[in-house]
């Protein structure tokens, strides 16, 4: 099965329109409809499923998965049960045959700690001034819900390349231990490429805040235990003494995350959250909020349902949570990154439908067309692969330039500075003593007031290319780390990464970027432009006016934005009053991250009353 | 889901493209091919096609014969296994494999290495076999006219141009229906691959792929290949049930897309499994890592 005829028509009139003028050059009209054009192109031609043979799993007693969301994922899709399970593959973008990781000595060419150093590494702190920092530790908070690749590989050979002479990196030689491999491959998989597994569920259920096993789940809605276990693990699930009854997640008497006692990073101030690695004061910040939503929706789900137990308001609290950050998601923070009417239409569109979210609000959703009233009332399609996250995704969404190297943390009824630090200071345990020594309104003032970094060329933030030794005992620099990451995973390089898209590659360096110094650097680094990995070249790509990423990367998002609702049954066909309670669809539709803000730091009323967008750059109260 | 075109009396007709439903129905006992003219006009269209084309002195082609067929399957196994370079002598000299490996490297033309690919083949089964311009273009002519219809081929038809070419061949092939198959058919999945290889060899990632990855990126499976159903049907895959004499087509290079490897290419684990899978990729391998020893010509 294909595109119908009518789909097809379209995207096949802008394939062709699309080899004279790129969609954004397009006037609105026409550019919204190639928008769509492109969406159908891709989903039908760039999705690719990696399973051989998945798993038959048995339909779990007493757990109701046509109203709830399995703790692992199962059972979203009633056909195919595992789809976007916790530990299901990652999919594909491009077509398998182009997915075979990289080999040595193409591996390590060119030396990805010289495009750390040369290209990567942050000279001076670029800022987007559109945006605030919250995009940044949205973004992070919303990865960690997708995807992670779960522990790297300490068994293997690790990867091994020289350190340049006259670099000032401690040893002679970078190691970076490999992707964990999927353990679970079969004679199906013989001669395919190396595939990797989601530890996370892939669906947009809020498992970073929930979990991707029901063990963690339990953790994260449990009163945690005053000293650690002896052998260090997780409290037992089964404990249900300290579970709470009451269906909230856990937060100490100050409304802030407890302390992990089982942290696997050893930080005695690190805070307990269901995904807690790589951890900053940015998702400490997010996690607070959204946890804190989570129990204000349990407790208004508690006066309108007094007689359900814990964890039915448990489940419902979590389905109504997760749905309202996809719709932040979509009709706030994209329309934040990508500041074009076409996008800031586009996005909002794909959650209110082309009539927008004014006649929703006055007449209700006309249809069950995903164009007409958008996605969350049509029903649940897969296309052509499987629902997973991809290799693809994952790699344009390497955006760690957006974090700054130094922040300042300002009071918000006045802009008095309380502390300035780097970094370093906000990692790990550092989330706590800041979350200790700062109040939470005034973190949340700093980051509206704040800028993230730009994804360009030559702001890679410093502290990430010389991060502390981990639990493995290896130093890393993430940047170098980055990009031999995707040609690990057999991520296309830059123009092979076009290609599958269907956009025109760069023939030269001069095509790629029109600035006339970053030209001459990857013409000395790479030689040939077809080498250029794909994070470099996104990051040095020319943009689209009011875009902060490129549009290559865009291309992934066109697809994989809409697929993460469109997917999911339970923000399709099972997004009803039926399903999330009347109360809770209205929870949705009516709150946004303005809403969740102020509901939690209601001191911030002033600063954000005539804010149009709570990403863009909050203005500064000074008295 | 398949795409089934049934119009009453005119065409029954169902495209399969999938690669799991693929699967599923080659290997359905009530899908076979049995190319016995039946059905509304269009099948027989098709089914006539192919039986004045694809037949020798009253047998079809290998590849276009029953699953029952016990000759076609004994044939089948002793050809896989006298084929596999482990087991056999030499099936192609390091002369010829200097001049494949330099066409990857940008030298010579698609047309000589098609030649030679033709001639490497035909000793298969024939040692004396001698391929030249005439064979391959005789053989580009039939693989176009089997990958589906275009206007010019009625030209071919009127003009004898195309019975010309069939009977070279032939007469090539000593009559042998094997040696047919491979010398007219077979031959062209290897010449696009080397293709595929040349163009792989002159880009940036050449140094940094490994052998599966040369192959899957080089080897495609054919267009699409014909199959019939026997007696009635009833399967989740397509909507209505099918009829005795519905043709099933069954889209290997549209599903190839997801999963371009040897399940697809060479049907490998299914009862019509390429015989000629282990030299085909073995050659193409030899070829690749010989082309790897010198630069490409700029």
């Amino acid at each position: 099965m294909g595109a119908s005829f009518f789909e097809a028509t379209i995207a096949g009139i802008y394939r062709v329109i699309n080899r004279w003028r790129v969609w954004y050059q397009l006037p609105f009209p026409l550019a919204v409809i190639n928008l769509l054009a492109l969406r159908i192109d891709l989903r039908w031609r760039n999705l690719f499923d990696t399973e051989t043979a998945p798993p038959s799993l048995p339909i779990p007693a007493d757990f109701d998965i046509r109203r709830c969301r399995t703790p692992d994922g199962t059972f979203n899709d009633l056909s195919k049960t595992w789809m976007g399970m916790a530990n299901a593959r990652f999919g594909r973008n491009a077509p398998l045959a182009q997915t075979f990781g990289e080999q040595p000595p193409g591996l390590y060419e060119p030396n990805p700690r010289v495009i750390s150093r040369e290209l990567l590494a942050r000279r001076e702190f670029v800022p987007v001034k559109t945006v605030n920092l919250f995009l940044a530790a949205w973004l992070q908070f919303m990865v960690h819900d997708w995807l992670s690749h779960g522990v790297n590989d300490a068994q293997s050979p690790p990867l091994r390349f020289p350190v340049p002479e006259g670099d000032d990196w401690p040893t002679r030689e970078m190691t970076i231990l490999r992707t964990c491999p999927d353990h679970q491959r079969g004679p199906a998989d013989a001669g395919r490429p190396a595939t990797y597994r989601n530890t996370a569920t892939h669906w947009w259920d809020g498992s970073q805040m929930y979990g991707s096993d029901l063990k963690t789940q339990r953790c994260v809605r449990s009163t945690p235990p005053k000293i650690s276990s002896s052998d260090g693990s997780l409290p037992p699930a089964e404990d249900s003494s300290r579970l709470l009854p009451d269906g909230k997640l856990y937060l100490d008497a100050t409304g802030h995350l407890p302390i992990d006692p089982n942290a696997s990073n050893h930080d005695p101030m690190q805070e307990l959250a269901a995904v807690n690695g790589n951890w900053w004061i940015g998702l400490s910040a997010m996690h607070t909020l959204f946890t804190r939503e989570h129990n204000a929706i349990v407790d208004r789900l508690h006066v309108e349902y007094p007689d359900k137990d814990g964890e039915w308001l448990f489940q419902k609290a979590r389905l109504i949570n997760a749905a309202m950050i996809a719709k932040i998601h979509a009709t706030e923070w994209t329309p934040a990154l990508l500041q074009t009417p076409t996008l800031q239409y586009a996005m909002r569109g794909s959650w209110w439908g082309a009539l927008g979210d004014a006649y929703f609000k006055a007449f209700g959703r006309p249809a069950h067309d995903e164009i007409l009233s958008g996605i969350p009332s049509s029903a649940a399609e897969q296309y052509a692969a499987p629902y997973a996250i991809t290799e693809e995704f994952t790699a344009v969404y390497r955006l760690h330039s957006l974090i700054p190297d130094d922040f300042s943390f300002r009071r918000h009824s006045d802009d008095q500075g309380l502390l300035a630090c780097t970094f370093q200071d906000v990692l790990a345990g550092g989330a706590t003593r800041i979350q200790h020594r700062i109040p939470f309104e005034d973190i949340l003032y700093s980051f509206g007031t704040s800028y993230p970094g730009a994804p360009v060329l030559h702001n890679y933030p410093n502290h990430l290319r010389r991060l502390p030794e981990n639990i493995d005992l290896i130093k890393t620099d993430l940047a170098a780390t980055d990009i031999i990451r995707d040609r690990e995973r057999g991520v296309p390089r830059y123009c092979a990464f076009r290609r599958l898209l269907r956009m025109p590659a760069p023939k030269t360096f001069q095509e790629l970027t029109d600035n006339n110094d970053w030209q001459r650097e990857l013409q000395a680094i790479y030689g040939d432009v077809e080498s250029v990995d794909l994070l470099t070249g996104t990051l040095a790509e020319t943009k689209p006016s009011g875009f902060a990423i490129s549009d290559t990367a865009f291309r992934i998002f066109i697809v994989m934005a809409g697929r993460r609702i469109k997917s999911d049954r339970f923000l399709t066909d099972d997004y009803t009053p039926q399903v999330y309670t009347p109360i809770g669809i209205d929870w949705v539709e009516q709150n946004g991250f303005r809403e969740v803000l102020l509901r939690h730091a209601p001191m911030l009323g002033p600063i954000l009353a005539d804010l149009r967008n709570t990403f863009f750059p909050w203005p500064k109260l000074v008295h | 889901m398949a795409w089934h075109i049934r119009v009453p009396g005119l065409v029954d007709v169902v495209l399969v493209s999938d690669p799991a439903e693929i699967r599923a129905l080659n290997d359905h006992p009530k899908i076979d091919r049995n190319f016995i003219p039946r059905g509304p006009l269009i099948n027989r269209l098709i089914v006539g096609r192919i039986r004045r084309w694809f037949e020798i002195m009253g047998q079809l082609l290998p590849s276009l014969q029953p699953h029952g067929d016990h000759v076609r399957a004994e044939r089948q196994q002793q050809l896989a296994a006298s084929l596999s370079p482990t087991n056999a002598a030499k099936l192609w000299s390091d002369a010829e494999l200097d001049v494949l490996a330099a066409y990857v490297r940008g030298g010579g033309d698609d047309d000589a290495a098609g030649i030679l690919i033709q001639q490497i083949v035909g000793r298969l089964f024939d040692p004396l076999y001698r391929a030249d311009t005439a064979t391959w273009k005789a053989a580009k002519m039939i693989d176009q006219f089997r990958d589906g219809f275009s206007p010019v081929q009625i030209v071919w038809q009127l003009t004898g141009t195309l019975r010309r070419a069939r009977n070279l061949l032939v007469e090539r092939a000593k009559d042998d229906r094997w040696a047919m198959h491979g010398t007219a058919i077979g031959v062209h999945g290897i010449v696009q691959a080397l293709i595929r290889m040349r163009q792989l060899r002159a880009s940036a990632p050449a140094k940094s792929l490994g052998d599966d990855a040369v192959l899957w990126r080089c080897l495609a499976p054919p267009k699409q290949v014909p199959r019939t159903v026997e007696a009635a049907l009833e399967t989740p895959l397509v909507s209505e049930q099918l009829s005795a004499g519905t043709v099933v087509m069954l889209q290997l290079a549209a599903a190839g897309l997801q999963a371009p490897d040897a399940e697809m290419v060479f049907m490998r684990g299914h009862w019509n499994a390429c015989p000629a899978r282990a030299f085909a990729t073995e050659l193409l391998l030899e070829v690749w890592r010989h082309s790897l020893q010198e630069p490409v010509v700029a």
